[in-house]
């Protein structure tokens, strides 16, 4: 008995030595994505402004101070600094950043500190396993571990969000889970599978447009390792497609014309259908309700407009139409027509 | 360069431990290689998982409707006015369940808060359908579809008995696109909630999957993901999406409710016209001569209950052959059933026992609302 209760006090004092060390090794399921993501993220300070906060987190991707982080007001500071999961505070300038991304690349001048390593090109698919590494709502302080939190991948989707009143840039592809990232100074922090590997970086916190609720997502592997790659400043980059001499004068046209009457919320029912139109060679006919283009539903003719209104000519897109107790989905190639 | 790290770290541990002394070694060797295992334990884990996922995949149905207004608050004569200030519902797709393979589709009525003018079905086959609202239950948030397709693939049901608190559940929704459906894992959190109409889970529950369905790990249902808050506001309890308190309405109380959903009814909340003496539920039971228990009732009957010829006084003992000691069993006997259903009430009148079938009233069937007891 009294030796049960010997080995149980060691234990307790080799796990409260293990934690103490942010250094836990071997007792856990997670044990290893946790010390990965522990060494590996830092806190960032910066300005705040309004209701944006004035603290975030990062992720180190190289042995010599590079960090990867998020666009924000915080990151524009003149004051913004670094503090190394160590303790070591550094000031840190932006080398450059990625608006379509939302993505940041930061430096701070340091070597030999512990990276994580984006070139690993592992699968990951819903159901198993993540944790969240961030300084989330910058709980943890100089030297303290930032905040760890288990969940699942629970699927892909491209992200269709909003910011405050604001559609948010990023709208490709993004890693969804049910860790809950969507929190102040979450944002630049870190997925990582069971292993320690990175999966992806959480992103800002933003509201989905298909949920009308903050959606936890991070920004997938591949696209933070892409935007490292590039050498030269993305902030000016423009939609090549869209300053195309030969298309920016046309106006992208299907060749429907939709029973509107005017008033709001009017669906988006067919009344005319132009002969020889993109519409017309698919097989949409007049009396179709129009319920979704190129992926996006379609609610009213305001809204069918707007969408066939950011379509560029060439573009091949989805047509889903409501005929009768069917629903119809055709495939056709946005024409133009000059203005 | 993180797996290269593994002897390494191992080797450090083994060192440490070393020098920490006698002790600490002996720990270490009543956990051998406990790190290893450990990290296989998780990789079973997620596997399991995603088999799951993968077996009732197929029964997982994509929403999606066109039209339809912002809700305004109903006068439903209940509590449920100020539920979910400032929600609006989104217009992205929702999630609904497979229930019988002839295309009825059960999900929330959450999804449908806008009175859509067309809603359409994708199953997991890639067939898209256009889809008939059939009927709500308002008092769990459900809703029937019907679609016009045969030999849908039902999903295998977790058996109501052997459910337990701690087992690992998992839900799925398709609200955010994509794909595929999303998933969350958490735990069976309780077995009744909400008059025993739900189960509570931790795993996230959201507009992305209220409708889809929650299941255990072997994919098998174990209820239909809803939003339930109080009263009868299609939005009440969206308010607690994605905070670790979800509930899922279990698939035996459904199974009680479908033929009159079926029938294209519209179920409230069904009341008797009772006020009842809580001050004794609060001790536990209300003690009789008799040796009985049961519910005082307080004040003059109304409804239902006045038509069936109950008195001031009566103790109610049981509903439907449950016994009723404490409010909470009152409230799931009566949950079982909906407004315009017929129960059974039996009493205790001035030492006689007496007994009376009525029909249950729907809360806009009273001119004042009722307490807050049914």
């Amino acid at each position: 008995m009294k030796a049960c209760s010997w080995i149980i006090t060691a234990a307790l004092a080799l796990s409260c030595r293990l934690s103490a060390d942010a250094q836990p090794a071997g007792a856990g399921q997670f044990d290893r994505a946790i010390e990965a993501g522990l060494k590996r993220v830092v806190k960032l300070y910066g300005g705040g402004f309004g209701r944006e906060h004035g603290y975030g987190s990062g992720a180190l991707v190289s042995p010599d101070g590079l960090i990867v982080t998020t666009l924000s007001v915080l990151i524009e500071s003149p004051a913004l600094r670094v503090v190394l999961p160590d303790g070591r505070r550094y000031p840190a300038k932006i080398v450059k950043r990625d608006q379509r991304r939302q993505l940041a690349l930061l430096k701070i001048e340091v070597e030999g500190t512990a990276y994580f390593n984006l070139d690993y090109d592992g699968r990951i698919s819903p159901g198993d396993w993540v944790v969240a590494a961030s300084n989330v709502f910058k709980v943890a302080d100089g030297p303290e571990p930032v905040s760890v939190s288990i969940g699942v991948l629970a699927g892909r989707a491209d992200l269709a969000a909003r910011r405050r009143a604001q559609d948010y840039g990023y709208t490709g592809e993004v890693l969804i889970t049910d860790v809950i990232v969507a929190a102040p100074g979450a944002a630049g922090g870190v997925l990582l599978d069971v292993e320690g590997r990175f999966v992806g970086l959480i992103g800002k916190p933003v509201i989905s447009k298909r949920t009308n609720t903050w959606i936890n997502y991070a920004l997938p592997r591949a696209a933070v390792a892409a935007f490292i790659d590039e050498t030269q400043n993305a902030d000016l980059s423009e939609d090549s497609a869209a300053s195309d001499p030969a298309t920016a004068s046309a106006r992208p046209d299907l060749g429907l014309l939709l029973f509107d009457v005017g008033g709001r919320g009017r669906p988006a029912y067919v009344e005319r259908v132009r002969k020889d139109s993109p519409a017309h060679n698919a097989g949409v006919r007049p009396n179709d309700l129009v319920i979704s283009l190129a992926g996006d539903p379609i609610e009213t003719c305001a809204q069918y407009y707007q969408k066939r209104d950011d379509l560029r000519v060439g573009d091949i897109v989805e047509i889903v139409v409501k005929r009768g107790d069917e629903v119809l989905t055709f495939e056709l190639t946005a024409g133009g027509r000059k203005e | 360069m993180i797996p290269s790290a593994r002897p390494w770290k191992t080797w450090r541990l083994i060192r440490r431990i070393a020098v920490t002394g006698l002790v600490l070694t002996e720990v270490a060797a009543a956990q051998p290689s406990q790190g290893l295992d450990a990290l296989d334990l998780a990789g079973q884990q997620q596997l399991v998982f995603k088999q799951a996922l993968t077996r009732i995949a197929p029964s997982v149905v994509r929403i999606d409707t066109i039209g339809g207004a912002q809700p305004v608050r109903r006068d439903t004569q209940d509590m449920s006015r100020r539920a979910a200030p400032g929600f609006r519902q989104a217009d992205g797709p929702t999630t609904g369940v497979v229930w019988s393979a002839d295309g009825y589709i059960l999900t929330s009525s959450f999804n449908f808060a806008r009175d859509p003018v067309v809603i359409t079905v994708t199953l997991a086959d890639g067939r898209k359908l256009v889809a008939r609202l059939i009927a709500r239950d308002r008092s769990a948030r459900l809703a029937l579809l019907k679609i016009n397709a045969e030999n849908l693939p039902v999903p295998a049901r977790a058996e109501a008995g052997s459910l337990r608190p701690g087992q690992w559940t998992l839900a799925a929704g398709w609200g955010y696109g994509g794909a595929l459906p999303c998933v969350t894992v958490g735990i069976l959190s309780a077995l009744r909630r909400m008059d025993g109409r739900a189960v509570q889970t931790d795993a996230k529950i959201s507009p992305a999957n209220y409708g889809g369905p929650l299941f255990d790990v072997e994919g098998r249902l174990i209820g239909v993901c809803a939003p339930l808050g109080p009263g009868e506001d299609e939005l009440a309890g969206v308010e607690w999406y994605d905070s670790g308190i979800g509930f899922a309405v279990r698939c035996d109380f459904v199974d009680r409710r479908i033929e009159r959903l079926k029938r294209g009814e519209i179920l409230r909340r069904g009341l008797l016209g009772v006020n009842l003496d809580v001050r004794e539920t609060a001790v536990g039971e209300a003690s009789l001569e008799e040796g009985a228990s049961g519910l005082r009732i307080l004040g003059e009957p109304r409804g239902p209950a006045a038509e069936a010829g109950l008195q001031t006084g009566d103790v109610v003992t049981r509903i439907d052959g449950m016994p009723t000691p404490r409010i909470v069993d009152f409230k799931r006997a009566v949950a079982l059933k909906a407004a315009g259903d017929e129960i059974k009430v039996e009493y205790i009148r001035s030492g006689d026992g007496g007994s009376a079938m009525l029909r249950l009233a729907a809360p806009s069937d009273f001119k004042q609302p009722p307490a807050a007891t049914p």
